[in-house]
């Protein structure tokens, strides 16, 4: 009974942690990781390295997008996969890249990993979003929010630009976290776009699609799963051997940063917008 | 043995000459064959002071057009001349707004109304700039050849002619003292005139019609307004560009409002000395003053029969009594021949007519003319629906297909293993394929129209190892400058430009040198996303041994070399990577800013041959730059400067315009593109049996075909089908034999690619309902709506295309029962593993948790990144405000959502609230207890 019982708080532990994680903390890693992108995208932009066509590693700080409409400044990585998608909003690597002719697409966390797309659906038509890239600043203009049902936008004039933001939406109690419904930004650039180089992609994997998990992460899930089971066998024989006092100064912090990579690696067995 | 080889040989070389001369059967009549000719006598007689005549000149001209009926927009028809009076001053471009100063040149313009029904004058034709309408001086008593005008009503003779009258309320009256205005009247009837100083405040009435210009702006595409040039014979030729409402609103020319081309040979002003019937004040005085207007009016020309003069050039370069300056002028104006236009059913009539959504089709530029023409007589039919085409590349048509984005994708390159991840049919309906299409001048500075191409000469331009500057040839050898080992010294004896290069030569030796325009030649313009006609025309130089040996690194028989950038390129591919890396301290593109060394040295430096390459992401991109023989070689240097006038960048955009005469631009378009704007293609080698290391000076030995259909029907002769990807494919090794020798190397077929599962609502039986018409009425040929335009050769059994128009039939049975049913172009054969299993879809959803539950849904796909235009509209040249596209939803979103993510989060949370609940309620059961315990 007592150890059913002390069983089923500790899932109920895990279970908050695991919520706790994906809503709240991990904003502090995609905080960090924005960060460092931040400044590699300045090193990159100011030496011309940034890349601006062909096929690009997914990862690679490409773009800055700023809302100021809803407060969104975010850096953009190439690809769209739950990998990826911790540190950044991700742009889709069949599309051609924002600023250049035809659609491009990014897909952002709605909020989970720091909710960059959160606040998406204030945007309203006219708003305006600025896009900085290797070839130079893009001012696109919000035409809707595209729901489910909705029209589509009219195909492209030729040599026009588009750029689609995709995140999700949650309706009624699971508004603002549980979201579930893949939900669309179209803009249209002002201006002229520019040619970038060829040799983009034309397919993609699965799991870079919208609303797909990342299976890749099974791996490291299955080893962090065994680093904290031997953090918590561990811990059960150390306080044998040491007395309980010792034990939880040591095993606290060990038991904290196995559980951290557990939830990490099944963040991306979530979908990618959520 | 030996005879016969030379029996064969000679075969081939008739076959050779023979089969250039060939076109397609349909294409519109060329103008040896007129659909327009009509003579005419002019005269100019002069009428002196005593009343007497002195004729100053007659000619008997006369004008042949080949096609004036059945017009689309944009296309592009020719207007030939002889009898006119030579050019004197010539200027390079024929569309500038200075080209109406050239001495004696042909005016042609475009014009609404027509002769018969009196609705056709000046103020009806459109031109380009408004100082083209206007003569003003600021001298008063001046008197221009306009006043002297002996056809002229003393009305139009006056000091100003032209002017509102009543002047408006608010207009300060004229500020020329002496002037003509010619008015345009749009076809909303409204009348703009071009006033001086008034046109930005409209406060004497509308100045500017939509359209009009009153600078050139280099880089927009030109007018069609035309000042072409007489050769000393009194010959001469022009390609007009005709236009519709859809691209010239005030203009407005349709099937309904009639319009008329206006050719205007310019013989000069005939002038009028007895002032008879004009008031005092309205002649000049006599003596000087008439001595001299009588002078100008009477004036033949300061320039020599065809003289060059450089740009910019004004009135007083020239004797403006024979210019077109004063084109609207009664006794010039009298000479025009007038031609009433034809115009076939405008290209947005589906999107005006039928506000239903269209069923949409992916992909091949190579069908944009075809489905022109197909579509409206689906719209306008309400047995049968609407559809269009959403053009794009083949390879992100063929992956939207895979992905499931979309259901039926236009592409010529079935996947090689058959392979689509879903079942797919591939139903042929198309036979067309791609032109190397050029405009180019000969050594006598005609137009050039028989270029022939081997695959060597095509790799060699691809490859970027023409240097395309003196200057860095001249580097290259430069032992000094280069290290010897530097990889790029392989290229110190390339020819510098295609048009030196001994092998062009000897293929084209009425080409000459072409000096002048050589620094913007040496490119084809090719595409620059992935696309199937570059993957077949890659495969085309791969299979060619001298190609491929050149590309290999092997130097051609002249010693010319690979740019090393290229060196072993892999072919085919689905684009050409551009590959040049090649840069210096001691070179710079920018050396043509006239900039001052020390900050071009501040400009980064960038390889050259990506430059002069510049692909685009369309064919008819290439189309708009052949009509008007634009070279797309970024060269031309603009300098940008800040507030306190010092260059801080500089940008190299597109060179323009090539000067008339000495043309050189080739591009990759379809053979529909170049059939439906009349461009000339070139004829492309098929065999030779000169080794690849002996040196040539002519064709002999060499076979060629330009497309034509005869060439396209040998070519499909060759094609097989292929049991692996499921659909007939062209077979390069073959066509490069002795099989091949008439076969054109550029054919392509154009297949439907439609799902045969998962394809929702009424769209398969629209889409199989397609595919019937595709291979049954739509293959009729000729250029009314639902007939297959020229460019394509008939799908028909008539043609030994039976087994294809068979298998599209089954195809449309298949595609109409979506049972997921493939039927199997080598009868018996078996599908390639994943071909008909839908297996993408219930692998992902297994491993996802049935996550991505709506991907699958149809042609409503939301991000599908669409970069084309639809064809109906084609791009317009000058965009016309007042009747815009009519802009229509693709579909509807769809709705996307998963499984995992509506109840992921929520049962953690109900667990975690659960088993927290149940657990402290066990805990405090349990403590509950051992206290009772503990109380006994």
């Amino acid at each position: 009974m007592k150890v059913l019982s002390r069983g089923l708080i500790t899932l109920a532990v895990l279970c908050g942690w695991l919520l706790t994680y994906l809503l709240g903390a991990s904003a502090l890693r995609q905080e960090h990781d924005q960060r460092e992108l931040y400044n590699e995208l300045r090193r990159t932009l100011a030496s011309a390295e940034v890349p601006i066509g062909g096929a690009i590693d997914p990862g690679m700080p490409i773009a800055l997008i700023v809302a100021p409409a809803i407060g969104l400044s975010q850096v953009i990585v190439e690809g769209t996969d739950g990998d990826v998608m911790r540190s950044a909003p991700g742009h889709r690597r069949d599309t051609p890249l924002p600023g250049q002719p035809g659609t491009s697409v990014i897909y952002g966390h709605a909020a989970a990993y720091g909710a960059p797309f959160g606040d998406l659906t204030a945007l309203a038509p006219g708003d305006h979003l600025t896009i900085t890239t290797g070839q130079g600043e893009f001012d696109y203009e919000v035409q809707r929010v595209r729901h489910a049902a909705d029209p589509t936008p009219a195909p492209l004039q030729q040599g026009g630009s588009r750029l689609i933001l995709a995140t999700a939406e949650g309706q009624g109690w699971r508004t603002g976290w549980a979201t579930d419904r893949v939900v669309y930004v179209d803009s249209v650039l002002k201006g002229d776009p520019k040619l970038g180089p060829p040799g983009r992609p034309s397919t993609i994997d699965v799991r870079e699609r919208a609303m797909q998990a990342n299976p890749d992460a099974l791996v490291p899930l299955v080893l962090w799963l065994q680093l904290l089971g031997a953090a918590a066998f561990g811990g059960t024989w150390a306080a044998r051997r040491w007395g309980a006092l010792q034990t939880w100064i040591v095993g606290v912090p060990a038991i904290l940063a196995t559980l951290w990579g557990v939830t990490d690696a099944l963040g991306q067995l979530l979908p990618n917008l959520i | 043995m030996n005879g016969r080889r030379r029996a064969a040989g000679l075969t081939l070389l008739i076959l050779a000459l023979l089969l250039p001369a060939a076109t397609f059967s349909t294409a519109p009549a060329r103008a040896d064959n007129p659909a327009y000719s009509e003579t005419k006598t002019f005269a100019r007689k002069h009428l002196n002071a005593n009343g007497t005549e002195t004729v100053a000149d007659t000619r008997t001209v006369t004008v042949r057009v080949n096609q004036v009926e059945r017009l689309k927009a944009r296309q592009q028809i020719e207007v030939k001349w002889s009898g006119a009076h030579p050019s004197h001053g010539v200027v390079d471009n024929q569309n500038a707004a200075d080209a109406l100063y050239q001495e004696y040149p042909v005016m042609i313009m475009q014009c609404r109304g027509d002769e018969r029904s009196g609705t056709l004058n000046p103020s009806t034709c459109w031109t380009q700039g408004f100082d083209q309408r206007k003569d003003n001086y600021n001298i008063p008593y001046m008197f221009p050849p306009w006043r002297l005008d002996r056809d002229a009503t003393p009305a139009q003779r006056k000091q100003v002619v032209g002017f509102p009258d009543p002047v408006p309320a608010g207009c300060p009256g004229p500020v020329d003292q002496v002037a003509h205005y010619e008015p345009f009247v749009a076809e909303d009837k409204t009348v703009y005139r071009p006033l001086t100083s008034y046109d930005k405040t409209d406060v004497c009435g509308k100045v500017l019609a939509p359209d009009m210009v009153n600078v050139e702006d280099k880089a927009a595409p030109p007018g069609n307004t035309t000042y072409a040039s007489t050769d000393k014979d009194g010959n001469g030729s022009a390609r007009f560009v005709v236009w519709t409402g859809l691209e010239n609103a005030s203009l407005g020319c349709s099937a309904t409002v009639s319009c008329s081309l206006v050719v205007l040979p310019i013989m000069g002003m005939s002038c009028d000395e007895t002032y008879a019937d004009m008031p005092a004040n309205d002649r000049p005085a006599p003596g000087r003053q008439s001595d001299g207007a009588q002078a100008a009016c009477r004036a033949t020309g300061q320039h020599e029969v065809n003289e060059f003069l450089p740009s910019p050039i004004n009135r007083f370069q020239v004797d403006t009594a024979v210019t077109a300056a004063n084109w609207w002028s009664p006794s010039i104006w009298k000479n025009h021949f007038s031609i009433k236009l034809g115009f076939g059913s405008p290209a947005n009539i589906c999107d005006i007519g039928d506000t239903r959504l269209p069923v949409e089709l992916f992909g091949s530029e190579l069908m944009q003319e075809a489905i022109a023409q197909w579509a409206p007589a689906f719209c306008s039919n309400p047995s049968r629906f609407k559809f269009r085409q959403v053009q794009m590349g083949e390879p992100l048509a063929k992956s939207n297909l895979d992905d499931g984005k979309i259901s039926a994708a236009l592409v010529s390159r079935p996947p090689d293993d058959g392979d689509y991840g879903r079942p797919v049919v591939n139903a042929p309906i198309a036979v067309t394929g791609f032109a190397i299409s050029y405009v180019m001048d000969d050594k006598n500075h005609n137009e050039y129209k028989s270029l022939k191409l081997n695959p060597r000469l095509i790799a060699k331009l691809l490859s970027e190892s023409y240097p395309g500057r003196p200057d860095l040839t001249a580097l290259f050898k430069n032992e000094d400058k280069l290290p010897k080992n530097h990889p790029y010294r392989v290229m110190a004896n390339n020819s510098t430009f295609i048009s030196v290069d001994p092998e062009f030569k000897a293929l084209n030796p009425d080409v000459g040198d072409s000096l002048y325009e050589a620094l913007s030649a040496s490119a084809l313009i090719a595409l620059s996303g992935n696309s199937d006609v570059m993957w077949a025309l890659t495969s085309y130089l791969n299979a060619d041994p001298d190609a491929r040996a050149f590309l290999n690194g092997e130097p051609d028989p002249w010693g010319m070399v690979v740019n090393p950038g290229y060196k072993g390129i892999e072919l085919p591919q689905e684009f050409w990577p551009l590959l040049d890396t090649f840069t210096d301290p001691s070179f710079t593109p920018y050396s043509t800013c006239g900039l001052p060394e020390e900050f071009i040295k501040q400009f980064p430096m960038q390889p050259y041959g990506p430059l002069l390459a510049s692909p685009v992401t369309t064919m008819m991109q290439t189309v708009d730059r052949l009509q008007f023989g634009q070279s797309n070689a970024r060269i031309r240097c603009t300098v940008l400067y800040d507030t306190s006038n010092t260059p801080v960048s500089a940008n190299l955009s597109p060179y323009g315009r090539q000067r008339r005469g000495d043309r050189f631009v080739l591009g990759i378009t379809s053979l529909a593109q170049a059939q439906y704007y009349q461009l000339n293609t070139a004829a492309l080698q098929t065999t030779s049996t000169v080794g690849k290391s002996a040196k040539f000076t002519n064709t002999t030995g060499r076979t060629f075909a330009g497309p034509s259909d005869a060439s396209l029907k040998a070519a499909m002769r060759l094609a097989k089908p292929d049991a692996t990807a499921n659909a007939w494919i062209m077979p390069y090794d073959t066509m490069r034999t002795s099989a091949g020798a008439d076969a054109y190397p550029g054919t392509l077929p154009v297949y439907a690619a439609v799902a045969t599962k998962d394809v929702r609502g009424d769209d398969p039986g629209r889409l199989a309902q397609l595919l019937r018409f595709a291979v049954g009425d739509g293959q009729v040929q000729g250029s009314e709506n639902g007939q297959l335009p020229p460019g394509y050769l008939p799908l028909t059994a008539a043609n030994g295309f039976g087994d294809y128009v068979q298998y599209t039939l089954k195809a449309a049975d298949a595609v109409a029962q979506q049972q997921g049913e493939v039927p199997r172009v080598v009868p018996g054969t078996t599908p390639s593993q994943n071909g008909s299993g839908g297996s993408n879809n219930g692998s992902n959803g297994g491993s996802n948790g049935g996550s991505n539950g709506g991907s699958g849904s149809g042609s409503g796909g939301t991000t599908v990144p669409n970069s084309g235009s639809r064809p109906s509209a084609a791009p317009s040249t000058s965009a016309s405000p007042s009747a815009p596209p009519v802009a229509q939803p693709a579909g509807t979103t769809a709705l996307l959502s998963s499984v995992l993510a509506t109840w992921g989060l929520p049962m953690v949370l109900l667990v975690g609230v659960c088993a927290g609940c149940a657990g402290t309620i066990m805990r405090m059961i349990t403590g509950f207890n051992d206290w009772r315990r503990s109380l006994r």
